[in-house]
């Protein structure tokens, strides 16, 4: 469970967030949305500790993010941030890095922590590219590589920073399942999405920011029905149902 | 839909590279180690210096020139080798810039300006150099490094404020060898890069010197791998990105101020064997590091021969060879990762 309690941030002398207080549940995944510069990355960074609030705490778990030592944290929370360097390593390489705060001998892996990282890429599916370089795979395999290696870390705690941007759209499906199965082993995950009618299908809460404010927060089906959604973005949001399956679609606002 | 194919060996799977490397390349710098020694412009014999070392016969030709000449130019070739290798691998992955190396961002030329300003200031006091090489290093590469991490600017961007910062301390020492002229004389092989007027009593030091910190990257190796992946990445692993960053600098400063203080400002060594052997053994470092030590001896160690016997008896600068070597693969490195480039 991430908690943030009144934090206040700025990156000038205008402050961006104030007082801004939230919670993020285990087994949710809870999905940040908003307009460019609404916050939703810095946010994230918040929580990760790559930014320092100005006043007001971060707890994860029940307990403030400063009291972790490094270690602990990694343990505690794992962060995909937005853009990475591609490393000349093996996918499986990728993934055994994510197993870096839970091992003890640093210089030889154990036998064990190599399975943990397969058993990470058989639940993304990318169990194929195991041996394969970074370099070689397209950019929504390099993603589930990447997914791959916060399921290795094995962190209760999840933040992604845009996960699906670039992908086509069969991948970003995939991607979205591999959340919603994290999801299942009870974990909490915050993750900023653009792709609006991914949010409200995978979303179990969504937050929506505007200028460092919580505008709205809640269940996508409510945050419809009210029409904030349709208020925030200048959309209109129409249901698709398929039998049990519900997705949404998002049109242009009608010219007055 | 495939971005980049990347020209591995199909024959051979990645586990069995790195143990052949890890093989045969010590196999290798130990040939070519022999090599350098028993290889000069002297018709000298290798296996008559040994016996005479045994019989305790000291004073004949073939032993002073293997063991007071040959010897100390081989170990040195082998450290320095290795030393600006390790230094390029341990730059690279903290600035996260496949194209860092010391001679490119300015690192050995800091080394080299402290040693020229040393030798104009505290003139005859050869004991000052090695320190003078050290904190010019530590200076450069400290100066990149702030820059990197104040502006977090991309990695084109470093890399051009490492070409700047390395013209302006080389106009630096150009402007010391000028302005004082009589205090720092014969420094043009200092500036190539040369290993002609190495001997113990300056490869000895460095060497103990070089030894533990190669050592030591190897102890940081798991957090250099964690680096490749970005810094955020690596925070989010636990990895203390600051500290580990200005140590391993501090480290890289240590071996590339160790080879400057005897070999001067050989180029190219440090850009060149960490690309070669990533290509061979991938980015993890423990594999990377050990293979980078052995594959820079060994191409210090050839070089250094051929530039002894190319033009017997006239000596070329190995540096004058290694970047006759290096340009040309610093542009093909260049045009390679245009697609990669940011």
């Amino acid at each position: 469970m991430i908690f943030l309690e009144n934090i206040c941030f700025s990156y000038g002398k205008e402050p961006f967030f104030k007082e801004l207080s939230l919670a993020f549940q285990d087994g949710q995944l809870t999905v940040l949305i908003g307009e460019n510069g609404s916050g939703k990355t810095t946010l994230l960074k918040l929580i990760a500790g790559e930014e320092q609030p100005q006043s007001g705490c971060v707890f994860l778990d029940g307990k403030a993010r400063k009291a972790y030592t490094a270690n602990e944290r990694a343990r505690a929370l794992s962060y995909f941030p937005q853009q990475r360097p591609t490393p000349e390593m093996t996918a499986l390489e990728v993934v055994m890095m994510g197993r870096y705060p839970c091992v003890q001998n640093r210089f030889v892996t154990p036998q064990s922590e190599r399975e943990r990282a397969l058993e990470a890429l058989q639940a993304v599916g990318a169990e194929d590219f195991a041996d394969r370089f970074m370099q070689e795979l397209s950019y929504g395999q390099r993603q589930k590589i990447y997914l791959a290696m916060q399921w290795a870390q094995d962190a209760p705690n999840c933040l992604f920073d845009e996960p699906t941007n670039h992908l086509d759209v069969r991948s970003k499906f995939s991607l979205m399942e591999d959340l919603a199965a994290m999801k299942k082993q009870g974990r909490c995950l915050v993750c900023v999405l653009h792709d609006l009618p991914l949010a409200l299908r995978y979303a179990d809460r969504l937050v929506v920011l505007r200028q460092g404010s919580v505008l709205a927060d809640g269940a996508p089906e409510a945050l419809c029905r009210a029409g904030i959604i349709e208020r925030a973005f200048g959309v209109r949001v129409r249901v698709l149902e398929d039998g049990e399956e519900r997705a949404y679609a998002v049109l242009p606002a009608k010219q007055a | 839909m495939r971005i980049l194919q990347r020209s591995s060996i199909p024959s051979c799977s990645l586990k069995h590279r790195r143990r052949l490397c890890l093989v045969l390349l010590p196999i290798l710098t130990g040939l070519c180690f022999a090599l350098a020694l028993a290889a000069g412009s002297s018709d000298v014999s290798v296996w008559q210096a040994i016996k005479d070392l045994f019989s305790g016969a000291l004073t004949t030709v073939d032993f002073k020139i293997v063991f007071y000449v040959r010897l100390p130019r081989a170990l040195g070739a082998l450290l320095a080798g290795s030393a600006l290798a390790v230094s390029g691998v341990v730059i690279q992955a903290v600035l996260n810039n496949p194209m860092a190396a010391p001679n490119i961002i300015g690192v050995n030329a800091g080394a080299g300006f402290f040693v020229i300003l040393a030798m104009a200031v505290f003139q005859n006091a050869i004991g000052v150099i090695p320190i003078a090489a050290f904190f010019g290093a530590l200076f450069a590469a400290l100066l990149i490094y702030a820059i990197s991490a104040l502006t977090g600017a991309g990695r084109v961007t470093i890399t051009l404020v490492g070409v700047a910062v390395s013209a302006v301390l080389t106009a630096g020492i150009n402007g010391v060898k000028t302005l004082f002229p009589d205090s720092v004389y014969d420094v043009s092989g200092f500036l190539v890069g040369g290993l002609s007027a190495v001997n113990f009593s300056s490869v000895l030091p460095a060497g103990a010197m070089i030894l533990p910190v190669l050592l030591l990257c190897l102890v940081f190796s798991r957090r250099l791998d964690a680096l490749c992946l970005g810094e955020e990445v690596a925070g989010g692993l636990g990895v203390s990105v600051k500290k580990t960053g200005l140590a391993v600098l501090v480290l890289a400063a240590l071996l590339a101020g160790a080879a400057v203080s005897f070999a001067g400002l050989i180029g190219f060594v440090g850009l060149i064997v960490p690309h070669i052997m990533r290509r061979l053994v991938g980015s993890i470092h423990r594999y990377l590091i050990p293979v980078s030590i052995f594959g820079a001896g060994t191409l210090l160690l050839i070089a250094d021969t051929l530039s002894r016997v190319l033009f017997a008896p006239y000596e070329l600068p190995v540096g004058i060879l290694m970047s006759l070597a290096g340009g040309p693969f610093f542009i093909f490195l260049i045009l390679s990762k245009r697609r990669k480039l940011p």
